[in-house]
């Protein structure tokens, strides 16, 4: 499956590229809106018969690789990204967040990691896909919120109004806190039944409970101290920098080598 | 917020108190614990346990609730209720979780027990911090019951109980591995400190069960350091023909299960102890040809590699395991006797409270283990622990509805 990948990935990338550029249009109509929405939505629609391919054949889920949870970060992020627009016709927002989506493809071209199809006992789990694909939409979920972070720290320095660009963030914090949550639980539930303790200090649970500790400090500073923007802004960029570790830098820290939780590949 | 503006400009520890004397507690909380940790560190103590963990727990609860309904207009409790004192509660615990998550613990000790932080005052002060500003805040708003009092007190009591149950209970949980040997039966453990401990249950293995996965062929070249695998996923036992980086693979033999004998290998079905091996022939693009046999180390034989050039040779890797499983007899001292159970990766024995779970085995004999191990483990504050998070479940949905409301 995967020696399709790069045809398929081109294609979606191709298809979200159109996309960015005929919502960029200057002039606003509806027309291009619903154009633009369509075309993003069939590069989504390829990526999901891709991953459903690469399930099919490796006769396992794939979300064992960090290219395989790569797939599915794109796939997620075009999905929320997608929802915005629709709602919101903020266009900053639809370009970023296609191309955050684009840079994991092109991420997977350059490392597709191929996999084998095994799958370690202790994974052959039905906690397995919920606890990953929570996660996944949980971070998918947040970045976009960073996305509008990036827009609200660049006219913050601007002095301009950031009123609504902080609005938008945290607007998508709160569910994002909310899937977090449940990956972290799920996790739990699934670690008693499979290791024999609900909690062990695992370098990734530990990085996981820090992320998930810095947006709740977010979440209580915006609600009692909304004006703190910079202060908030702040913590908006911290917490996904400290997720992105999470995600993806436990291998690289001090700690990282007890992990359990260090991808395959 | 208007408290806020009131707050400012006032000299600190005069009341109303604000966030300043927050922080200043929990930078307090912070030093004393570093220094009782230097001076007398607090894993000298055992943790505490029933009915001691029980009882802080209850004087903790009644503490919280008189000064809450008795003294709820003091200005102390006033703060201690607000957002003012949990907010600096909060940063010092996640500090903790920061030291946790960037000095590995359990490795080569540390000064002021920085290697096993969970186990300092300073890990102890900031939870206990944390749970009197939340068990403060719940006692706030737990009534009247409306939708958003009782999100809010799902989360934060359901915090409340996985911070208290997970912490104070862990000085009641036991652990023990348990190696039984096939057809002996086994009523004690070995718990965390080495020592052999009795167990009110017993464990009789009858048959222990693993499965493989077909062991993958991969080349090692010089100067990479993991094995490179081949793109389509070949089962070497079917596919015959297949190619790594442009070395092509043709395999003339397989078997299962192959002992050594003096020209190579020999079909050993049924035979224990015996590993999987490959007779295969490569050829590169630029011409270089081998033939040999590839093999796995295993309990009866050395690995077998095959030589392509100075730079490069093709392995099988050791079989990854599929599934693995143990057939046991239980007996209990609350009169299980001779219950027929398999405890399985993923699918633990629950009885008594305990629970069973596979563990290890022989990794050198893989199916041909004679002993198998099992990890028990009893909690009794699981269940506190469970309700908590459950809670925080529950509260999580409720605040997204009231969010997606808006």
């Amino acid at each position: 499956m995967w020696q399709i990948f790069n045809y398929i990935s081109v294609t979606a990338i191709i298809l979200w590229v159109l996309s960015i550029a005929i919502v960029l249009i200057p002039k606003y109509s509806e027309g291009y809106r619903k154009v633009g929405l369509t075309t993003s939505l069939l590069g989504t629609i390829l990526l999901v018969a891709f991953i459903a391919g690469l399930w099919i054949t490796l006769e396992r889920p794939p979300m064992r690789t960090m290219a395989e949870t790569r797939l599915w970060y794109s796939l997620f992020v075009s999905i929320v990204t997608w929802i915005i627009y629709l709602k919101t016709s903020n266009k900053a927002m639809f370009v970023l967040g296609y191309i955050m989506s684009i840079v994991f493809l092109i991420v997977d071209i350059i490392h597709p990691e191929y996999q084998s199809k095994s799958l370690m006992p202790a994974l052959q789990s039905y906690w397995f896909i919920p606890h990953v694909v929570v996660y996944m939409i949980s971070y998918a979920i947040l970045g976009a919120a960073s996305i509008s972070t990036l827009k609200a720290f660049y006219y913050y320095r601007k002095n301009n109004e950031v009123e609504s660009d902080i609005a938008l963030s945290m607007q998508l914090v709160y569910p994002g806190f909310a899937f977090l949550t449940w990956g972290m639980l799920l996790g739990a539930f699934w670690a008693k039944i499979a290791w024999g303790n609900y909690w062990a200090w695992d370098p990734k649970e530990t990085w996981a409970l820090l992320t998930w500790f810095f947006y709740l400090i977010l979440i209580h500073i915006h609600k009692f101290l909304p004006n703190k923007k910079k202060l908030i802004i702040t913590l908006l960029a911290l917490s996904f920098i400290v997720l992105i570790i999470t995600w993806m830098g436990i291998k690289y820290m001090p700690t990282g080598m007890q992990s359990v939780h260090v991808y395959g590949g | 917020m208007n408290n806020e503006q009131n707050t400012k400009g006032k000299p600190i520890w005069s009341f109303p108190w604000s966030y300043k004397e927050g922080f200043t507690f929990a930078l307090g909380f912070l030093v004393v614990g570093f220094l009782m940790e230097t001076v007398n560190p607090l894993h000298h103590y055992i943790p505490p346990h029933y009915p001691y963990n029980l009882i802080y727990i209850a004087i903790l609860v009644i503490i919280t609730i008189a000064a809450s309904t008795l003294w709820r207009n003091k200005p102390i409790v006033v703060w201690l209720s607000s957002i003012k004192s949990s907010i600096p509660a909060i940063i010092l615990f996640s500090f903790q979780v920061f030291l946790l998550a960037v000095i590995p613990q359990k490795q080569a000790e540390m000064p002021a027990g920085l290697h096993s932080i969970t186990r300092t005052w300073y890990f102890a002060l900031s939870a206990l911090y944390l749970t009197i500003t939340l068990g403060f805040a719940i006692a706030k708003r737990i009534y009247p019951f409306n939708f958003a009092n009782i999100a809010f007190t799902l989360n934060h009591l359901g915090l409340w109980l996985c911070v208290v149950a997970g912490l104070l209970g862990y000085g009641d949980k036991l652990e023990v591995k348990m190696q039984v040997n096939i057809n002996q039966l086994v009523w004690y453990g070995e718990n965390l400190k080495g020592k052999n401990v009795e167990l009110p249950i017993a464990i009789k293995l009858e048959k222990f069960i693993a499965e493989y996965y077909t062991p993958k062929p991969a080349l090692m070249v010089r100067g990479v350091e993991l094995p490179i695998l081949p793109k389509n996923h070949p089962d070497i036992s079917i596919d015959s023909i297949f190619s790594i980086e442009g070395v092509n693979v043709k395999v003339q033999q397989y078997y299962q299960r192959a002992y050594i004998s003096d020209s190579g290998f020999i079909d050993a079905r049924g035979v224990p102890f015996t590993g999987p091996a490959a007779l295969v022939e490569v050829s590169t693009k630029n011409g270089q040809s081998a033939k040999g046999w590839i093999a796995p180390e295993c309990a009866s034989f050395a690995e077998r590699y095959l030589t392509i050039n100075a730079d490069t040779i093709l392995r099988l890797l050791p079989a990854e395991p599929k599934y693995y499983a143990s057939d046991i007899l239980l007996y209990t001292k609350s009169g299980i006797a001779e219950q027929k159970h398999r405890i399985e990766v993923n699918s633990p024995l629950k009885v008594d409270g305990w629970f069973v779970y596979q563990y290890g085995y022989d990794n050198r004999a893989g199916a041909d283990s004679d002993f198998s191990i099992f990890l028990a483990v009893y909690d009794p504050w699981l269940n506190v622990v469970y309700a908590g998070m459950l809670m925080i479940l529950f509260g999580t949905i409720l605040m997204s509805f009231n969010f997606f409301k808006k």
